[in-house]
């Protein structure tokens, strides 16, 4: 659906020349840029997340039974609200510096994170405009109606199944290429329209996209026009998420470590 | 500086971690225990947030510092259970790389500092009100000393040391959300740190393997830790007459600021 808007994003955004890069592919290029905005998302998430769910425990009656609910979200929104706004903000500039059109657009993962991000999205305007009307009745009640405790979990779920998709984004158990065309996963990350698109799959073919590596980048591959720049040296890859292992290679003792075990890509 | 520096003679021990039990039967579930280790991590940063910023008189400020460490005990220690039991998981079946990594070794000493804040200090004072004891002064001061320590190899090593700005930006954050006086000055900062990184970008056209933005970005770096550690300062000693309560705010910022090194140094591992 959007996949000719993400395509202008990756490759000519910011383009002024033939063989000039799009800002997208600059900021994917460059050597510290992205991890920081990226690394920004993951910090910004351990406190949004975080203070998200004891408010949720607090609907759901599990925690903080004896103070009003109304007294602990006062307190804790605006921290919640202020770390929400700079993982936003992060999120789109590391969704935007890594090849948004071919890497996370088709994504299964990344496909599953939105709609449960969607989710947690109207459950907050479902408590918002209807549950939270009759907050009086329930404000001290240290077990909250049921509505109220669905609701929290709702918001919970929701929160950790973006978490855990966001994270799956590094893996590439189901990058379109892996996917059997036809199946229902291929149709669901709209994976045709990555490959008949006749502009980008050329540039796919250049960045070696086709192949087992995402990224160029972490392939060593070379500056071309419409392609990546030039890869750092070993040492300073950026790219974390497209070595990480696949559950086609599993770590193996006798060979290299894998890749990325730490907290981090994704969420 | 990274664990083979100290432990030479366990690098055939962790050669061979992952092909023994019970790494060995775990290489499957890799991906699981990250997504789960990340979810522990957001449930202790949560609980770690809200009580430190009590401290700061910031945040839950209706409830008492040991009503609020009462009521988050549990989900602590759960946060902490899950991001400690994955995190040998994860780090097992990765034991080769991490050996050698810089920054899992910064990592490693924050998460110490971080744990020893956390469990040894912070919930002692919560439970007595802000009441600072001499143990929790000592522990208090043992923690930071190691922070300090991790935030040195963090701020000198090359390839990770951009990492430091998160640390950075995260101590404005806070100075954001509990300072009084100098709120302003910190919002300003904390949108010029972002601001700097980008304008470094376009004033170096955008090619970020340039010198004069290391350069940007080292001069960037010790001008906003100068400036956090001023603002801290005041904001805490203007704040609080008593000594007690300038130490336990003092303590809840480096509690913060070490989960935050903690947190980005497992991030830059994948990065350097």
């Amino acid at each position: 659906m959007f996949h000719d808007f993400f395509s202008w994003l990756q490759y000519d955004l910011g383009k002024t020349s033939e063989d000039g890069l799009s800002w997208s592919m600059a900021l994917n290029g460059s050597q510290n840029l992205w991890n920081l905005f990226e690394g920004t998302h993951v910090l910004t998430l351990m406190f949004f997340a975080g203070t998200i769910w004891i408010i949720d425990l607090r609907m759901m009656g599990v925690a903080f039974r004896n103070v009003p609910f109304s007294r602990l979200n006062d307190k804790v929104l605006p921290i919640t609200m202020l770390a929400f706004g700079m993982m936003v903000f992060t999120g789109l500039v590391t969704f935007f510096g890594r090849q948004p059109a071919t890497f996370y657009y088709h994504d299964v993962w990344f496909r599953l994170k939105m709609i449960f991000l969607l989710l947690a999205s109207i459950n907050i305007f479902w408590f918002h405009f209807k549950v939270q009307t009759s907050q009086a009745e329930w404000d001290a009640m240290p077990t909250p109606p049921t509505k109220v405790r669905i609701s929290g979990a709702v918001s919970m779920a929701c929160w950790i199944l973006v978490i855990i998709f966001g994270r799956f984004i590094a893996y590439d158990w189901y990058k379109c290429d892996k996917l059997e065309p036809n199946s229902i996963l291929y149709a669901f990350a709209e994976c045709a329209n990555l490959y008949t698109d006749g502009e980008n799959a050329e540039s796919l073919e250049d960045e070696e996209l086709m192949d087992d590596d995402i990224d160029p980048l972490a392939n060593g591959g070379t500056m071309s026009p419409g392609a990546l720049p030039a890869a750092p040296a070993t040492d300073e890859v950026p790219a974390v998420e497209d070595t990480a292992p696949t559950d086609e290679s599993p770590p193996d003792p006798d060979a290299a470590a894998p890749a990325q075990p730490t907290p981090g890509q994704g969420g | 500086m990274d664990f083979a520096t100290f432990f030479p003679g366990a690098a055939d021990w962790v050669h061979n971690l992952g092909k023994v039990p019970p790494y060995v039967y775990l290489t499957d579930l890799y991906a699981p225990f990250g997504a789960i280790h990340l979810l522990g991590l957001s449930l202790l940063g949560g609980c770690m947030i809200l009580m430190n910023l009590r401290l700061l008189g910031a945040g839950l400020t209706n409830e008492s510092p040991s009503d609020v460490e009462r009521n988050l005990r549990v989900w602590h220690i759960v946060g902490a259970a899950i991001v400690i039991g994955t995190g040998l998981v994860i780090g097992g079946l990765n034991a080769e790389r991490l050996f050698t990594s810089h920054s899992f070794f910064v990592k490693m000493v924050s998460m110490l500092a971080a744990l020893i804040f956390t469990f040894g200090v912070v919930n002692n004072i919560a439970k007595a009100d802000g009441k600072v004891s001499l143990t929790s002064m000592i522990f208090g001061g043992i923690a930071m000393i190691i922070f300090l320590f991790a935030m040195g190899v963090f701020s000198v090593t090359e390839g990770i040391s951009p990492g430091t700005f998160h640390v950075l930006t995260a101590g404005y954050a806070v100075l954001l959300l509990f300072g009084k006086r100098t709120r302003l000055i910190a919002g300003i900062a904390f949108v010029v740190m972002f601001g700097t990184v980008l304008e470094g970008y376009v004033v170096a056209g955008l090619d970020s393997f340039s010198t004069d933005l290391k350069n940007l970005g080292i001069a960037r770096s010790v001008l906003g830790g100068v400036l956090l550690i001023a603002l801290t300062g005041y904001e805490i000693y203007k704040d609080d007459a008593t000594t007690d309560g300038r130490i336990a705010k003092m303590i809840a910022v480096m509690s913060i600021l070490s989960w935050v090194a903690t947190a980005a140094g497992g991030r830059w591992i994948g990065f350097s």
